[in-house]
């Protein structure tokens, strides 16, 4: 008995090699050799390199790129995050229970994700560009006045890439609350009605506390998604105009590439990954302590 | 009385809430739809309809040999590395799901904590890897790449799902001989079904949808998948907006046909990785 149990976990452990392997190959190994190459001045191609200390980490808090890079990722972050909860939450509410045709509106709104984010920005310049839809329309009201090159203002094009970002993801986040929202039993609500709360208070005594767990994998998502947020700004605005747009995955991308410097291009890489992992860590830890069982 | 007025109102509003929300998210994919039709002097109006529909920006398309092997790439990759990674997945998973040991414990948290690992991070040492394996503009390459970046929502899914299913299955199993891999393969593997479809559609659209790995690693005009073939071809036709439109009309066909068609596993997929995350 002994013998078979022994067998059965080294074939437990067998089966789980090939998973591993190919994990590790494409993305645990790149982890930790973004973080050696962060320490050297390797350009990419020579086939030597030394290392340099911290230099390159030193450099980095004194790169204008990438502080005005990391100060765009973090307002698109923040902004697509918070209107984004709000939407995802509300259309959820709004949705669930009884409502005629909810199955084809649910469609309408997953829509968007099912599409990539370069065919999706681009179906949006149709809109903001100069003589887009958007000025056309307002030309065609008499409210010349508001007339705005949306994508051509460092200003607007901030919130143009945010709107995108929000009408593209809104859909997924609804799915991922209207779960959330169905799980909770109706009997709870029942109980709160005898007892005399109002929609509001159900709203925030009883389903809020109960769906913090779609709180939580709602926020996971939306901050590691906008965080690295790349395909958007590439294709819709190059980083422009004077780089109002530009994302710290971009100055990544375009020191990598661009400049041919790897090293440091890595350590930039290392930073935001350690940015990443602070905030989705406490992020986690906060929002979990919300979380209410039923 | 008054609470049932105030039920009427509140109704209506839900409903107009709904339906405007909706109509903006559709407006711009009805737009390029429509204009996809559209003369390239009447592209210059874009609040106008076009007269008769004008097929030219299509044809521009469907000759740009570039987007048209895009769609064979595009299913060749998606299609191969999705289908390692259930395989890999589904097999590791029952490992995991089963064994209480902590060395399985911790398996399970080494493969997830990767999913906060954002890829850009790490642009310079996947490229090297690449280029040091030969694989530089290799569709293999970006195959291998997309299929290790999809684990671990795989372990996730079917990890949750195989602890539904009860052991005594694989006792039974047992006792009647089943050696390990005849007892996943015959026994387990055709019970994951669900959790298969749903990881399998949310992947593939994960996969479909890349730019940025494609753009990292493919060069080769024949290699290209749809994400970097439509970005070749807009910059190719900077002011032809007709031609552009057309061009993403086609390129969200795939992705919308299979939506319609997986709806079902879409939303439990999404689902049952946010109750367990």
């Amino acid at each position: 008995m002994l013998k078979k149990l022994k067998s059965e976990t080294s074939y437990q452990l067998l089966v789980t090699i090939p998973a591993l392997v190919l994990f590790i190959a494409f993305t645990y190994y790149p982890l930790i050799s973004t973080l050696r190459y962060s320490f050297t001045n390797w350009n990419g191609f020579k086939s030597t390199y030394d290392f340099v200390g911290f230099d390159n980490f030193i450099k980095i808090f004194k790169d204008q790129d990438v502080g005005s890079s990391f100060y765009n990722t973090i307002y698109f972050a923040v902004f697509s995050i918070l209107i984004g909860i709000v939407l995802q939450l509300g259309l959820a509410v709004l949705l669930y229970g009884k409502f005629k045709g909810k199955k084809f509106f649910r469609a309408i709104f997953y829509m968007p994700c099912v599409i990539s984010q370069l065919v999706a920005s681009l179906t949006w310049l149709g809109f903001f560009q100069y003589s887009g839809v958007i000025n056309e329309t307002l030309v065609s009201l008499g409210l010349s006045v508001l007339v705005h090159d949306w994508i051509g203002n460092p200003e607007s094009v901030k919130n143009v890439l945010i709107f995108i970002n929000i009408w593209q993801w809104t859909g997924y986040g609804m799915v991922i609350y209207l779960a959330g929202l169905t799980a909770i039993p109706l009997d709870v609500y029942e109980s709160a009605r005898i007892d005399g709360a109002n929609n509001i208070q159900q709203f925030f005594k009883i389903t809020l506390p109960l769906i913090m767990q779609a709180v939580t994998i709602n926020l996971f998502i939306g901050i590691t998604g906008a965080m690295k947020i790349f395909d958007m700004p590439f294709v819709l605005t190059k980083g422009g105009p004077i780089g109002a747009s530009k994302m710290l995955s971009m100055t990544i991308y375009d020191n990598a590439f661009l400049y041919q410097r790897f090293g440091y291009s890595s350590a930039i890489g290392v930073v935001f990954f350690l940015f990443i992992a602070t905030i989705t860590v406490v992020q986690i830890v906060v929002t979990r302590k919300r979380e209410v069982e039923y | 009385m008054q609470n049932d007025r105030g039920n009427k109102l509140f109704t209506f509003l839900k409903y107009a809430l709904v339906i405007t929300g909706s109509v903006i998210v559709a407006i711009p994919i009805l737009y390029i739809l429509i204009s996809g039709f559209k003369t390239s002097y009447e592209i210059s109006q874009p609040l106008k309809f076009p007269a008769s529909p004008n097929f030219d920006n299509f044809m521009k398309v469907i000759n740009n040999k570039t987007v048209m092997f895009s769609f064979a790439n595009s299913f060749i990759i998606t299609g191969v590395s999705v289908f390692i990674d259930v395989i890999l997945c589904s097999i590791a998973s029952y490992s995991i799901g089963r064994s209480n040991k902590k060395i399985f414990v911790f398996l399970y948290l080494f493969f997830l904590s990767a999913m906060m690992i954002p890829a850009v991070a790490n642009l310079t040492s996947i490229y090297s890897i690449i280029y040091q394996l030969g694989l530089k503009d290799t569709r293999l390459g970006l195959i291998l790449v997309e299929a290790s970046m999809q684990i671990p929502m795989g372990i996730l899914l079917f990890t949750g799902f195989i602890k539904t299913i009860p052991k005594e299955l694989d006792e039974a199993a047992s006792l009647d001989g089943c050696g390990y891999f005849r007892r996943f393969f015959q026994i387990i593997f055709p019970l994951l079904k669900p959790i298969t479809f749903s990881y399998a559609t949310i992947a593939s659209i994960q996969v479909w949808n890349d730019f940025l790995m494609p753009l990292l690693i493919l060069s080769d005009n024949n290699k290209k998948p749809i994400t970097l073939a439509i970005y070749g071809f807009v910059n190719e036709h900077g002011a032809d907006y007709g031609a552009i439109y057309a061009s993403l009309i086609i390129a969200m066909i795939p992705p919308i046909l299979f939506f319609l068609f997986s709806q079902k596993y879409l939303y439990s997929g999404i689902t049952a990785g946010s109750v367990k995350g």
